[in-house]
C-alpha cells in the first residue's frame, strides 16, 4: 500500500473504463490499449457499488474491465441493428 | 450517448538523487501544462519543496500535498505530481504505473547517472512509459551535458530533445517564490524556454 494509491485511484476514476491492468505473460508482446491507436479512452459513470462489483468479479475472472464493456456495448449495438 | 472527455494526462516526476532539479521541473512542467489546461501540481515529496515554494510567491498553478490531491484530482485536466526522491518499490510501482508519462531528470554528473540508471532497472519490471530529462545542465565549454546526452541515447534509453540549463535565476524563482519566467533576471526568459521545449514535448 502507498500513500499515492488514493491519489491514482481517484484521478483515474475519471475513466471508469480503467486502462489495461499488466498483462498476463501470455500476451506480453501485446500492444496495450493506451498506445493502441485502434482505441480511444472514455470517461462513464457508474454507480459506485455496481463499479466495485464489476472491478471484482473482473478481478477474480481475471479479465479487463475494458473488455467487459466492449463486449457489452458491442452485444447491445447488433441487438439494436437487428431489431 | 458515449460522450469522449478529454483525456486526462498525469505526469509524474521521479529520481533516486536529489538536488536534481525534480521539484524545479515538478514545477515548471505544471506551470507550462496549465497555460494548455486547468492543473493540479501535487507535491508528494515529503520535503514538501513545491508547497514550500508556492507558500511564498504567486504561482499559477495549484499546489496540494498528496492527501488535498485525492479531493481536488477530478476537478482538473491535467496533474503533475511532485515524488520523494529515492521513493519506496511500492510508491514506484503506484507512481510509475499509474502515470501516463514518468519523467526521470537527471544531473549531468556520474552520480545522477547511476542513480537514473538504477532507477530504469527498477521500472524494468514495471507498465511504465518514463522518459529521461538532463537537468543542471553546466554552461559551454563545459561539455558535460553533450557527453551525458550521448552516453543515454547509446544505452538505449528515452530521453527529452530539450534539457534544462544550469541558471541561478531558478533558485531565485524558488526563493521569490514564483515560476522562473516571472523572475526579474536577464536569465528568465531562457530558463523558461527550457521548460517551454520540454513541455512541447510532452503536450505541444
Amino acid at each position: 500500500m502507498s500513500r499515492f494509491d488514493d491519489l491514482f485511484n481517484v484521478a483515474k476514476g475519471k475513466d471508469a473504463t480503467t486502462p489495461t491492468p499488466p498483462d498476463n505473460l501470455s500476451s506480453s508482446e501485446k500492444l496495450s490499449k493506451s498506445k493502441d491507436p485502434n482505441y480511444v479512452r472514455t470517461t462513464i459513470y457508474l454507480p459506485r457499488e455496481l463499479h466495485r462489483k464489476l472491478k471484482t468479479q473482473a478481478t477474480m475472472d481475471g479479465e479487463e474491465m475494458s473488455e467487459i464493456i466492449e463486449q457489452l456495448v458491442d452485444h447491445w449495438l447488433s441487438k439494436r441493428s437487428d431489431a | 450517448m458515449f460522450k469522449h472527455l478529454d483525456v486526462q494526462m498525469i505526469i509524474t516526476v521521479a529520481s533516486f538523487k536529489g538536488g536534481v532539479g525534480k521539484s524545479t521541473t515538478a514545477l515548471h512542467l505544471a506551470v507550462y501544462l496549465q497555460t494548455k489546461a486547468e492543473t493540479l501540481l501535487v507535491d508528494g515529496d515529503l520535503n514538501r519543496s513545491a508547497l514550500d515554494w508556492a507558500s511564498r510567491g504567486a504561482l499559477p498553478v495549484k499546489v496540494v500535498d498528496e492527501k488535498q490531491g485525492v479531493k481536488f484530482a477530478r476537478q482538473f485536466e491535467h496533474i503533475v505530481i511532485d515524488t520523494p526522491a529515492r521513493p519506496n518499490p511500492e510508491d514506484l510501482k503506484t507512481i510509475a504505473e499509474g502515470c501516463d508519462l514518468l519523467v526521470l531528470p537527471t544531473s549531468p554528473d556520474a552520480l545522477a547517472i547511476r542513480a537514473t540508471l538504477q532507477m530504469v532497472d527498477a521500472l524494468h519490471s514495471l507498465q511504465s512509459n518514463y522518459k529521461i530529462l538532463l537537468t543542471v545542465i553546466p554552461p559551454k565549454p563545459n561539455r558535460s551535458g553533450d557527453e551525458a546526452r550521448l552516453a543515454i541515447q547509446k544505452a538505449g534509453l528515452p530521453i527529452f530533445q530539450g534539457g534544462i540549463r544550469r541558471l541561478a535565476v531558478f533558485q531565485k524563482a524558488a526563493l521569490e517564490g514564483i515560476s522562473v519566467g516571472q523572475v526579474n533576471d536577464p536569465y528568465s526568459k531562457a530558463a523558461w524556454q527550457c521548460y517551454q521545449q520540454v513541455g512541447r514535448e510532452i503536450l505541444p
